[in-house]
């Protein structure tokens, strides 16, 4: 008998809320949770295809011990207490023997259970705790921090000016482009910078285009005309910034005319861009890693947030702040990670002397290289929940860098390129496969019981408390009993109990609220100086090259390699709506939408190269060639090439220099490096 | 008659109606179930080249019922076409005859079209689908 049942999605990072119809314990059909009072559901194209990614035949269903060679595939089904003992007394046994640092502990994605993760590496003894984050979001917050000590949020509800800086909800959020609609009807501006005129630039009252990564510039030629023609907020910068001559100094360079050479924005649009933020009630709108792909990431996101100080906005009303309304809030805030132990023997400490003092984890981007090498000392074991070797440049490296880990265990939904190197594979639950406790709206809590059975897979956080507990290893939330209590655990800053809310089907309104927080640049930010720096007190410590305390534009195209030889600009990553990195290709409604690998190409570069709309090509790197459906696009800049990432078919990573770095960070250039494009033979349809 | 109408000024191009057609319509194990909401990437004149969707008009005139060699397309009572589908042989005459050219044919080749079960309608984020004339 099929029963709709409200559950969350959680293919992506949104955790989108879905009226699933389920029978005999599989979906049937999924839809946006409709006619929920308190719910407001979505459902995007990835999460159309639920029932296929859940009950995909790839699925990873008990955990399993290796057997045979590493690579071979042998692998045989164990108990979850013999694996749970086994990989314990290992990880007991090696700390004995090489120190809790030999362990690292690494979380790919979802993110969810990652506070969990960071208090057993932390009670384990191991500063090693690093995620996916080493190229997702952590070089996108250190930009904010570095300005304001703080990630400060945008304000749709109030702004004035809302400037999207690449991101495209069209394709990489529920799809719904309903926020920006609602701000301009309001009277308020939408503004959208994209390499690539995306359905969200197109409606916005402003689409700059620039080359990508030149986004640095482009900001610092909109400070310029703030500044020159008078419009930028003088009390403010003279009161809650520092550094403010220099920077000033600086911009005046970047005349609208000289910029437009180097971001192909036209002189008038930057003017235009600088008289619509000007006034305050800016909210600029970033995604986690849009800019910071980049030789120059870091830098350039600075640039773009200063635009927040300067027009007066930081941490007022329609501004980027924090979030003054009191809500209910779970205690699940994923990086609110324990405090590693001696994090100065963390294995990338020094590496990144920026990112060791603003995060709290391992930059695991040198990952691949740690393992070949053993430097700066051997990782006896890996630990991982989410290890997709696609995530790093050159993934081929980090394949053959996994047969160097002694010890591999690896926690995921799907058996993957990593499954086949690890010692022990532990299958985990899918979003809809375990219970959840949301909040919806009004503050109203809900508890939805997985509407499918879990078979022997089991919720992430389970599988970390079970492994504590078998080692004896201790904290707050490493002493909850199972993952029953770890849902108890999160619901308690509402004062609202589990128990209580599984008796209550229509949910239970919140008895606590988080109250209202604001970061107060009167009171002082978490800067060195306690104010808003345009010039900052920490990067002027370091002598490195590109880290200057200024927002300095460095041009990447005249530092990553040949460009005769290779003429065009790629860009990795800019969102197809049916994948989200690796997740989607497998799931076959959706990887069947489009050719893949497809690379977009303004239709007169296509012209020009010979190339039909479908034809195949060679995109050519320093590193190699991948071979691709070819898609005419006008809304992308001609010079530009854009390929969506991680594809198994024939990954663009693979054409990414592992060292192509942004020394500040460790971020890769994956949305900003030179290829070259060749005809090759056989068309194929689009 | 009445059909699904898609306003092509909010449409984003995202293929969630797409892809939510063939969930409702086929069971997770059907890796060659299509989609019969048809897609095709357009060059718009607000200058980018995405994406939009369409689906079967149910025309009044319906040259496709005329069109059928062995009679498979009706009308049911709330005048929408539909397919016979264990009738159907698979010609193709259905397709040549739409001015649209949006009937779709599953991996058995045989004629599908929009039953008019509106999960297309309520997925669509942007509120580019709806029940019209």
């Amino acid at each position: 008998m099929a029963e709709t049942k409200l559950a969350v999605c959680g293919i992506c990072s949104q955790a989108c809320l879905v009226d699933a119809t389920v029978a005999d314990g599989r979906i049937q059909s999924v839809m946006k949770a409709q006619n929920h009072p308190h719910i407001k559901g979505s459902l995007c194209v990835k999460g159309a295809a639920m029932k296929q990614f859940v009950h995909h035949p790839d699925r990873l269903t008990r955990p399993m011990k290796r057997i045979g060679p590493k690579g071979s595939g042998e692998y045989v089904p164990v108990s979850w207490e013999e694996a749970i003992g086994a990989i314990s007394a290992r990880l007991l046994r090696t700390r004995e023997e090489s120190g809790a640092k030999s362990t690292l502990f690494f979380a790919g994605h979802p993110k969810w259970f990652r506070r969990v993760l960071g208090d057993l590496a932390a009670a384990y003894g191991s500063p090693n705790y690093g995620s996916e984050s080493s190229c997702c979001n952590r070089a996108h917050v250190m930009a904010w921090n570095l300005v304001y000590g703080c990630y400060p949020r945008p304000d749709a509800a109030a702004c004035k000016t809302y400037l999207i800086w690449s991101n495209n909800p069209a394709y990489s959020r529920d799809g719904s482009l309903n926020q920006l609609r609602s701000i301009q009807k309001r009277g308020g501006k939408v503004i959208v910078v994209d390499p690539r005129r995306t359905p969200t630039a197109a409606m916005a009252d402003l689409h700059l285009q620039p080359y990508p990564g030149t986004d640095g510039a482009l900001a610092l030629s909109i400070a310029h005309v703030l500044i020159r023609d008078g419009l930028y907020d003088r009390p403010f910068v003279e009161q809650y910034c520092v550094g403010f001559e220099e920077y000033k100094t600086y911009v005046a360079d970047f005349s609208p005319e000289q910029t437009e050479a180097i971001c192909g924005v036209p002189a008038a649009e930057i003017r235009r861009a600088a008289h619509m933020i000007a006034g305050g009630g800016l909210s600029i709108q970033i995604s986690s890693c849009s800019i910071v792909h980049c030789l120059n990431g870091v830098q350039n996101e600075r640039a773009v947030t200063m635009l927040s100080a300067l027009t007066g906005s930081f941490d007022r009303p329609g501004g980027n702040g924090a979030d003054e309304t009191p809500k209910a809030v779970l205690d699940d805030n994923h990086q609110n990670l324990a405090a590693p132990p001696h994090p100065e023997d963390a294995v990338s400490c020094g590496k990144y002397p920026v990112w060791d003092k603003l995060v709290n984890e391992a930059q695991c981007i040198d990952l691949p290289e740690m393992l070949l090498t053993q430097q700066p000392y051997p990782l006896r074991n890996v630990i991982a929940f989410g290890l997709n070797p696609q995530m790093w440049p050159r993934p081929d490296k980090m394949l053959d860098a996994l047969d160097a880990a002694e010890f591999l265990v690896v926690t995921d939904l799907f058996w993957n390129e990593a499954c086949r190197k690890a010692d022990y594979v532990l299958p985990a639950c899918t979003a809809i496969e375990r219970d959840q406790v949301v909040v919806g709206k009004d503050n109203q809590l809900f508890y939805l019981p997985s509407p499918i059975p879990a078979g022997d897979k089991l919720p992430d956080v389970e599988i970390m408390l079970r492994l504590a507990h078998a080692m004896d290893l201790h904290s707050e939330m490493l002493d909850l009993a199972d993952f029953d209590a770890y849902l108890d655990y999160i619901l308690r800053p509402t004062g609202v109990r589990l128990e209580e809310l599984k008796a209550a089907p229509d949910g239970l309104p919140a008895r606590k609220m988080r109250a209202g927080q604001k970061y107060s640049y009167e009171r002082g930010l978490k800067t060195p100086s306690g104010k808003v720096e345009f010039v900052s007190g920490l990067l002027a410590q370091y002598h490195r090259p590109g880290y200057d305390a200024l927002p300095r534009w460095r041009d990447w195209r005249s530092l990553a390699g040949d460009r005769e030889k290779y003429p065009f600009l790629l860009v990795t990553g800019a969102r197809r709506p049916q994948f989200f990195h690796s997740c989607t290709y497998r799931v076959p409604w959706l990887a069947k939408l489009e050719p893949h690998p497809l690379a977009f190409l303004h239709p007169e570069d296509l012209a020009k190269l010979g190339i039909a709309n479908g034809g195949r090509a060679f995109i050519r790197t320093s590193q190699g060639a991948l071979e691709c459906t070819c898609a005419a696009d006008i809304g992308v800049k001609p010079g530009v090439v854009h390929i969506y990432h991680d594809d198994p078919a024939g990954s663009v990573n693979l054409l990414i220099p592992a060292d192509y770095r942004d020394p500040i960070s460790g971020f890769p250039g994956f949305r900003s490096f030179l290829c070259a494009v060749e005809k090759s033979g056989d068309a194929k349809e689009v | 008659m009445g059909h699904i109408v898609s306003d092509n000024d909010r449409c984003v191009g995202c293929l969630a109606c797409v892809v939510t057609c063939m969930d409702h319509h086929f069971a997770a194990e059907d890796h060659n179930a299509v989609s019969f909401r048809t897609y095709k990437a357009v060059d718009l004149s607000k200058g980018l080249t995405q994406y939009l969707t369409d689906s079967c008009r149910h025309c009044a005139d319906a040259p496709c019922i005329d069109a059928c060699p062995v009679s498979c397309i009706s009308r049911d009572n709330n005048g929408w076409t539909k397919v016979d589908r264990d009738e159907c042989v698979g010609c193709r005459a259905c397709l040549n005859a739409c001015p649209y050219a949006l009937p779709v044919f599953d991996a058995e080749g045989k004629s599908r079209r929009c039953d008019g079960c509106m999960a297309c309608v309520q997925v669509c984020p942007n509120g580019a689908l709806r029940l019209g004339e």
